[in-house]
């Protein structure tokens, strides 16, 4: 039978060994369980990789935007004369641009997925 | 807002889908400042040359005269991802907008040819690999085994009831595992965004749920055995019924509570990321909890038999029989667990080698116990010969004696005989060895 003073001994070394591996403060981060481990490691890359990916194609996508947006910028000033078709353009123009957008989003969303 | 941005800056990188809804919040709000100014501007007949204000899917430009460079600060959506921030520039040109300069990947300080997690990821699609083998055979095994010990009657007592139930929670371990990763891992939907997917947080509480009652499983073997060692006289019945409540109980209360917490402090994804060190400690206490007093139950275990070796000095049978308790005693590590106080404390540096340990080797933890708690116990391989043998000699291979014992009331023939006393017998073959 175990006394209690034996008790008391192993739980002092196990509670020293928690605490001599818990003061740099690195083990605060772990999760203990690994399947739990595994999951958070996969799952923050294939986030990180699926942000990477969408910011890739939106940066492109924006310095590729001058090289359209200049010509239309110009066509706007030419048809600068006439307000009421500049109204027209107006409206049309950014819904266009909106729904464009959005399009491509989705597109990387679904090949960053699949990946 | 802008707290909640911060703060899960710190804590971990935003997901796809913050992201795209700040762009969204950005872009909306672009747009209607500047179909306001234009509005405003419509009144002078007068055709201003210059250039419109314009959104270019990512940052707002203001309309300005011709020959100024505009200046706009770093798009918020790049801030919330690097939290650097800079200024992006456009000149106002007689033709146009120029292009931006600097290069906003360069100005905001975005690398997006950060190829540095390429070699942990292909580690980690190798440890799936392993542990995807280590848990299909364990499975295999493990429904063998417990369909054994559920056909056999007469091993039917205390000490296998928690073997049993042990298995089944190894079985639930394994199976939530592939569960969890069919659904995280190889989806293609493109509902990503929708962040009140119920289906994919359920199948997490699940995975949450088989993990802990595995432990507290775990944790049940060791306080019987040790109940068993240190208190002579116990109700085996009631013994059994407080260890079902912690086995499949605790981890319910836990996981619940853990649920509540995470719905209503971090509603993030599928839950299947936790950056909040608090609200993970509702599992991960528990856990190492059960791993350590398991590691403490089990030394004092070994303490108790090593003790009662060296002073049993009379009686070959008696010495024996802990001499065979000795040995058992070293199969104890898989069945308690033993291997997790390990890595239950290591640095975080240490988190590969963890990985491989626990995930890769661990997920045969499920067989090992399996092949040493029912296929090489020498009672189970007793009861299934006696079985086997009843079956040949009975003359009707199609029909079980299994079948006849439990359906058949007071019947003739070989049976009858084993009948007469299934509890007394089987009582007397758990008792033979404790482990």
């Amino acid at each position: 039978m175990m006394s209690a003073k034996d008790m008391a001994k192993v739980m002092i070394v196990i509670l020293a060994i928690v605490f001599l591996t818990r003061t740099d403060g690195k083990a605060i981060k772990k999760r203990a369980v690994s399947e739990i481990q595994f999951m958070h490691n996969l799952g923050k890359y294939l986030a990180s990789l699926e942000r990477i990916e969408w910011l890739r194609k939106k940066l492109q996508d924006v310095h590729r935007f001058p090289s359209l947006g200049a010509p239309l910028g110009a066509g706007e000033g030419g048809s600068q004369r006439s307000p009421p078709k500049e109204e027209n353009i107006l409206v049309d123009h950014h819904p266009k641009s909106l729904g464009e957008g959005d399009k491509a989003d989705v597109d990387v969303l679904i090949k960053a997925k699949s990946q | 807002l802008l707290s909640t941005i911060t703060m899960t800056t710190i804590g971990a990188l935003p997901q796809l889908c913050d992201v795209l809804r700040l762009l969204q919040e950005e872009q909306d709000q672009c747009l209607q400042e500047l179909s306001k100014d234009r509005r405003e501007d419509v009144s002078p007949q007068l055709p201003v040359p210059g250039c419109e204000g314009l959104w270019d899917n990512m940052s707002c430009w203001p309309s300005s005269a011709p020959g100024h460079t505009v200046e706009v600060e770093c798009p918020r959506f790049l801030q919330m991802l690097t939290s650097r921030n800079g200024s992006l520039f456009r000149n106002c040109t007689p033709d146009g907008w120029s292009e931006t300069f600097p290069r906003p990947d360069l100005a905001c300080g975005v690398n997006v040819n950060d190829s540095s997690n390429e070699r942990r990821h292909a580690y980690l699609l190798k440890l799936k690999v392993m542990y995807t083998v280590g848990y299909s055979s364990s499975l295999v095994m493990l429904l063998v085994a417990l369909s054994i010990l559920c056909a056999l009657r007469r091993l039917h007592c205390t000490r296998n009831y928690i073997h049993m139930h042990l298995f089944v929670s190894f079985i639930l371990r394994a199976l939530s595992n592939f569960i969890k990763d069919a659904v995280l891992f190889s989806s293609d939907d493109v509902t990503y965004c929708d962040t009140h997917r119920v289906g994919c947080k359920l199948v997490m509480i699940f995975f949450q749920y088989c993990i802990m009652a595995n432990y507290a499983w775990l944790l049940v073997e060791g306080l019987y055995l040790h109940t068993l060692l240190v208190i002579s006289f116990f109700s085996e019945r009631k013994c059994l019924q407080g260890f079902i409540a912690l086995g499949w109980g605790s981890p319910a209360v836990f996981v619940a509570s853990w649920a509540i917490t995470r719905h209503f402090l971090e509603d993030i994804g599928c839950w299947d990321i936790n950056a909040n060190a608090s609200i993970w400690w509702v599992i991960r206490g528990p856990v190492i909890l059960s791993i350590l007093i398991n590691f403490i139950l089990f030394i004092n275990i070994l303490r108790i038999l090593m003790r009662k070796l060296r002073t049993q000095e009379t009686g070959g049978n008696e010495v024996n029989q802990y001499k065979r308790l000795a040995k058992s005693t070293l199969l104890l590590i898989p069945l308690f667990g033993v291997h997790y106080i390990v890595f239950a404390f290591s640095p975080e540096d240490a988190m590969e080698v963890q990985l491989f340990f626990e995930l890769a080797l661990g997920s045969f933890q499920g067989l090992v116990v399996a092949i040493l708690y029912c296929f090489l116990n020498g009672e189970v391989q007793l009861e299934v010969q006696k079985k086997w043998r009843q079956w040949n000699l009975q003359g009707f291979p199609l029909r079980p004696v299994a079948l006849s014992l439990s359906f058949s009331n007071g019947t003739s023939g070989p049976t009858h005989g084993t009948k007469g006393s299934p509890s007394e017998q089987s009582r007397g073959i758990c008792r033979a060895s404790i482990i």
